[in-house]
């Protein structure tokens, strides 16, 4: 059963006073529970597809729909409270906020949602144990590894429960033994959990760990590959 | 609610952990509210002193064309004369001496009075006795303000200007010159300041009318009284002669107001383009938190809520920093013989406070709607 529907979805920017096309009448589905590459040249469409997903851009025209909400119909705020519940997103620089500690950081989307203290206190845990950060609270951002910055990234964008993980080369910046280390930790969410991911990346490495790779070129579908 | 404070308690660890930035921007804040409330106090101190006022009933008689105390002279019997005119209550005769003639912030006046008007004053004594004074000839009262700034207690002594008293007892009064001076025996004031020359010469008369509406008119006619005697005088109700006397020290308060005005402005001035380039510099933690779920008015609440927290604290720290320096320092402009003290008013303090806070949002309001409104897909390319 399909998740994300994307219907004819285009996507235009100005530059110089010229039209460019960087997703172009594009058709997609992506099924709940699945987990999927996204690849292609730079310019391809890739990230500006994420971030459409996630609602974070919109499209210029075309049809988007993610577990039956169609993301054209929503205002920013509305857009923004839609996303603290169905999204989590994993940057390829982290994006911890520098002046919170780990627990913090993992802390923060939930202080959107109507929760105890307690209860935000056990998924926070929870969140940073699935990552095994579990002895790592107090410490900023500036006090960890990359790898263990990228993994407490992820608590965050686990920690609501989010119908969508969405991941922008999340290894991108990371040495083979922590991007193994995040690939295996993405591979366990999805088998264990069911978690629905879509990651970009430009390692085709990388998208052999997940179930199916999208090819996209010039803003178009290339090709799918299943994985054996 | 929780909502609210969830924004409060980011902004609250955002300043936390800033530590360093926060404390100056609250340091920053709070010397200039305690410098404003300092100086509105002082403003206010100049008007109570200067401005006349429905129900004044006080008049002050020199020496005419004279300024000073040293050089104000008149003759002790005019008090007879005085008393005699049409709606007169009552006269006290005045020798003033004082260590300073100049605009002073620490002047010690002293103003010579005889037993019976005072004992008729029934001053307000927060210690000593005013039996004890009037059986010492160098015994002086001396008021709570000069006491806290001398460090003065009942039996200490105090010389000045050549002058050595025993401090008898420390008064409380509603007039600064009084809650500013040192109160002694007219007569050995008199002998003392004049060397062992003569007595019978006082500095000022304090005339009291009976009706406020016939101060002009009484003035007029005690001045008239004298147009031709060997000490002609000039008479005016006490605060239009506070006014003239310490002309210098008023002057200086509005010039200091004028810096005040100055001070604040440039603080904000500051502490604005300081927001502006802290959210600036903070563009892609905000657009993280957009990406989290944060609303606009989310980002916005935050941004307010850090102006807030560093307005309203160094609002109320530069609030109690005035108060208590204000309280503690007892200061008085002294000029002449005159002298003039801020007024401590809780109003101007709580105003200050709020004006503060006013500033603190005020100064982020344009960063918070600049943080809530750029593209989220820009500022995570980058950009600001």
């Amino acid at each position: 059963m399909s998740l994300i529907e994307c219907r004819s979805l285009c996507k235009d920017y100005q530059r110089g006073g010229e039209a460019v096309h960087v997703l172009d009448r594009l058709d997609l589905s992506i099924d709940r529970g699945s987990y999927t590459a996204l690849m292609g040249p730079s310019g391809s469409g890739k990230t500006t597809l994420l971030n459409l997903l996630a609602g974070i851009d919109r499209a210029s025209s075309g049809e988007l729909l993610v577990d039956g909400t169609d993301l054209a119909q929503l205002d920013r705020n509305q857009l923004a409270l839609w996303r603290s519940r169905h999204v989590g997103y994993v940057f390829q620089l982290y994006n911890l906020v520098p002046v919170l500690s780990a627990y913090e950081n993992v802390e923060l989307p939930l202080l959107l949602h109507d929760l105890t203290a307690a209860e935000r206190h056990r998924r926070v845990v929870e969140a940073l144990e699935s990552v095994d950060l579990a002895t790592r609270h107090g410490h900023l951002p500036r006090q960890l590894s990359g790898g263990q910055e990228q993994r407490v990234a992820i608590a965050r964008a686990l920690v609501t429960q989010p119908t969508l993980l969405l991941a922008d080369e999340p290894t991108g910046d990371l040495d083979r033994t922590n991007a193994d280390a995040v690939m295996d930790l993405f591979g366990r969410l999805h088998r264990e959990r069911g978690q629905t991911i879509v990651m970009v990346t430009h390692d085709e490495a990388i998208a052999r760990r997940a179930e199916r790779t999208v090819r996209l070129e010039k803003g178009r579908l290339a090709n799918v590959e299943v994985a054996r | 609610m929780n909502a609210i404070m969830s924004r409060i308690r980011y902004a609250l660890r955002s300043a936390r952990r800033q530590r360093l930035r926060t404390v100056a921007l609250v340091a920053g804040v709070a010397l200039t509210t305690a410098l404003a409330a300092a100086i509105a106090c002082i403003d206010l101190g100049v008007r109570d002193a200067t401005t006349t006022r429905a129900g004044e009933t006080r008049l002050i008689v020199y020496r005419e064309n004279r300024f000073c105390p040293f050089a104000s002279a008149l003759p002790q019997r005019y008090d007879r004369q005085i008393a005699e005119l049409p709606g007169v209550a009552a006269v006290v005769p005045v020798k003033i001496v004082v260590s300073n003639c100049r605009a002073s912030l620490d002047v010690v006046t002293f103003r010579g009075v005889p037993v019976d008007d005072l004992r008729a004053m029934a001053p307000r004594l927060v210690a000593g006795s005013i039996d004890d004074w009037a059986g010492h000839g160098n015994g002086a009262l001396v008021g709570r303000e000069l006491a806290a700034r001398r460090g003065l207690r009942v039996g200490s002594s105090l010389t000045a200007a050549g002058i050595d008293v025993v401090i008898d007892g420390i008064l409380e009064s509603d007039d600064p010159q009084w809650r500013n001076s040192a109160l002694t025996h007219l007569a050995y004031l008199q002998e003392r300041a004049a060397r062992g020359g003569t007595g019978g010469i006082v500095t000022q008369f304090d005339v009291t009318v009976s009706d406020p509406a016939r101060l002009d008119e009484v003035a007029r006619t005690i001045d008239e009284r004298f147009k031709a005697d060997e000490a002609p005088t000039a008479t005016r109700p006490q605060t239009a002669f506070v006014a003239r006397a310490a002309r210098d020290v008023v002057a200086l308060a509005g010039f200091s107001s004028i810096i005040g005005i100055g001070a604040v402005l440039a603080a904000f001035g500051l502490l604005a383009t300081t927001m502006v380039n802290v959210t600036r510099h903070r563009s892609r933690e905000f657009a993280v938190l957009r990406t989290l779920g944060f609303t606009d008015g989310g980002i916005s609440a935050i941004v307010l809520a850090e102006g807030a927290l560093v307005g309203g604290i160094g609002g109320l720290l530069g609030a109690g920093l005035a108060w208590t320096g204000l309280a503690r320092a007892g200061l008085a402009f002294t000029m002449e013989g005159v002298s003039i003290t801020p007024r401590l008013d809780p109003a101007i303090f709580v105003i200050a406070a709020v004006v503060a806070l006013a500033a603190g949002l005020l100064a982020t309001a344009v960063p918070a709607w600049t943080a809530s409104r750029a593209r989220l897909v820009d500022l995570l390319r980058g950009g600001s």
